[in-house]
């Protein structure tokens, strides 16, 4: 099974080509970089301006059987059409044809509480919480599409969003998971592709600072028994460009600043040895969504520079080059 | 429950609404309104005024237009329909049971329409009142019906439906013609029913017919014109 878009161009995305295999694949990108518009046209709710869209080999658009088999949650869920939500789940149910019961489907992900609720005045966070549920408990899908699939409010677990994810893709799913979240990103695991303004611009191998802002300074998080002794200490340490600390003292946190984060750790530890300070965690701290685009930004111009002084540097040598005979 | 059932309860579910069935009373009494008026005015041909210029004329195109603005909430049919779609209902199929429950609400208010219409410009001991009556019902139950499906149709045009608005000006400019230019459009049969001047000098009987192939176009066409 796997999801296809050859040439797709709708909202946003401007002529993307990409495959989804089995497995799970995380898109990192804004619902305005074309991630929301990006779900519904794999759901097969809209049609691209320009290219297909295949979901085991058929356009979702033009096949109920195919969309029957693609759990989907859009960045808006709309109010399910019936009287409260667990008919709304037991029409989604019933339309599927693969039966089962719309309670249990609720109860099941801690929402049975509110299975009487008027369709009309569930809050937009609850409808997505009921749409991820129908999608995650879809049997034999042949893709799930999912936006912001760890932000679906407070009733979410998202361990076990994550768990199901990662089983629906071990059992050979296209599984992707669309979010603007550095922190979802690298919890959710799987392949990374970065969307940016339309188009998928890097994969990066994993969702760690080093790979989503390549060359930019990384920083840890480090918590400690004695934060303000460790800082006196780090201040000094050549590995350290940086310290952010709460200096009133009630903050037992401080992010270290350097180029690698391998010399940060072990400066951080070889200072807590020496001042006899319990460090309890230290972690990178992930890049924000915009310093990953202004990165993506320096790689574009990098590359642009190069191939610019490699056709400049050619012309030069065939200007320095001696004419040969016949030519003029 | 089917995808036509899933369309049908969709529809009735979006009409029986407080606000719609607020439009069909304020709908109602204009034309009774309309229709007093017009019998003050001048009891001779009172009733072919009151229906062919109001009721049937501006009343119902206009609640036929916003009934299905309502169904749809405001969208093109396949966006409207989305909320099946997804879990695999097949959209010409919940398209169908829409037009169905459409078809039916609007062919129910075109009847009441045309029946008050004519009540109200007729004296009670008239003889010809329940025959008029009967007559002016089945012409209004047959306009329901036909804009219904031409409003339908207008809305698989445009980002958000807007084609239901271009439908309602062209049946309302073109469609008031006697000329070859009215004939797809429902208003010119309409009229020709009422005793008005008939479309390319069509007998009245044909008119009838014409709505019923209007409708059956018009509804092909929209069924047609959403994906699968």
């Amino acid at each position: 099974m796997s999801v296809e878009l050859a040439g797709v161009s709708a909202g946003p995305l401007a002529g993307v080509s990409v495959t989804f295999d089995a497995g799970l694949h995380v898109v990192l990108g804004q619902a305005s970089d074309g991630a929301a518009v990006l779900v519904e046209l794999i759901a097969g709710l809209v049609a691209p301006r320009a290219g297909s869209v295949r979901v085991d080999g058929k356009d979702p658009r033009r096949s109920p059987e195919t969309r029957a088999r693609i759990g989907a949650l859009l960045e808006h869920e709309p109010v399910f059409p019936a009287r409260d939500l667990a008919g709304g789940v037991s029409n989604a149910l019933a339309l599927r044809g693969g039966g089962g019961e719309a309670r249990a489907l609720l109860e099941s992900h801690g929402l049975a509480g509110v299975a009487a609720m008027r369709a009309a005045d569930a809050p937009p966070e609850l409808r997505r919480h009921v749409a991820l549920a129908l999608a995650l408990e879809l049997a034999k899908p042949a893709a799930l599409v999912l936006f912001e699939p760890l932000a679906t409010g407070a009733l979410s677990s998202r361990d076990q969003v994550r768990a199901r994810l990662v089983e629906r893709a071990a059992d050979g799913v296209p599984v992707i998971a669309l979010t603007a979240s550095p922190r979802d990103a690298s919890e959710l695991g799987g392949s990374l592709v970065l969307l940016d303004r339309g188009r998928f611009v890097r994969r990066p191998r994993a969702a760690l600072p080093s790979e989503l802002t390549p060359n930019a300074p990384l920083a840890l998080r480090v918590r400690a028994s004695d934060v303000q002794k460790l800082v006196a200490r780090l201040a000094t340490d050549p590995a350290v460009s940086g310290l952010d600390w709460d200096a009133s003292g009630a903050a037992d946190e401080v992010l270290v600043r350097g180029a690698d984060a391998n010399s940060l750790a072990l400066a951080v530890m070889a200072a807590a040895r020496e001042l006899d300070v319990t460090v309890s965690a230290i972690e990178p701290v992930l890049p924000a969504l915009e310093e990953v685009r202004a990165a993506n930004v320096a790689l574009w111009r990098a590359a642009y520079d190069a191939a610019y002084r490699a056709g400049r540097d050619h012309a030069e040598k065939r200007a320095a080059a001696p004419k040969t005979e016949g030519t003029s | 429950m089917t995808a036509l059932a899933s369309g049908a309860r969709l529809g009735f579910g979006r009409l029986v609404r407080v606000s719609s069935l607020a439009a069909a009373v304020i709908a109602l009494l204009a034309v009774a309104t309309a229709a007093l008026l017009e019998r003050r005015a001048s009891p001779l041909l009172a009733p072919d005024r009151a229906l062919t210029d109001v009721a049937l004329g501006i009343v119902l195109p206009l609640l036929a237009y916003g009934s299905v603005s309502r169904a749809l909430e405001g969208q093109r049919l396949d966006r409207a329909l989305d909320a099946f779609a997804r879990y695999g209902a097949s959209r010409r199929s919940v398209a169908l049971g829409v037009l169905a429950s459409l078809t039916l609400s609007l062919a129910v208010s075109g009847a009441v329409i045309a029946a008050v219409s004519v009540i109200v410009t007729r004296v009670p001991a008239d003889p010809l009142l329940l025959r008029d009556t009967l007559t002016s019902s089945w012409i209004g139950a047959l306009a329901g019906a036909a804009y219904a499906a031409w409003f339908l149709l207008g809305s698989t045009f445009g980002r958000h439906g807007g084609g239901r608005f271009w439908a309602l000006a062209v049946d309302w400019v073109v469609g008031a013609g006697s000329t070859a230019a009215a004939l797809p459009w429902p208003r010119g049969h309409i009229r020709n029913l009422l005793g008005a001047e008939p479309v390319m000098r069509m007998p009245e009987w044909s008119a009838s017919l014409a709505l019923v192939l209007l409708f059956v176009l018009y509804a092909t066409l929209a069924l047609v014109r959403s994906p699968k």
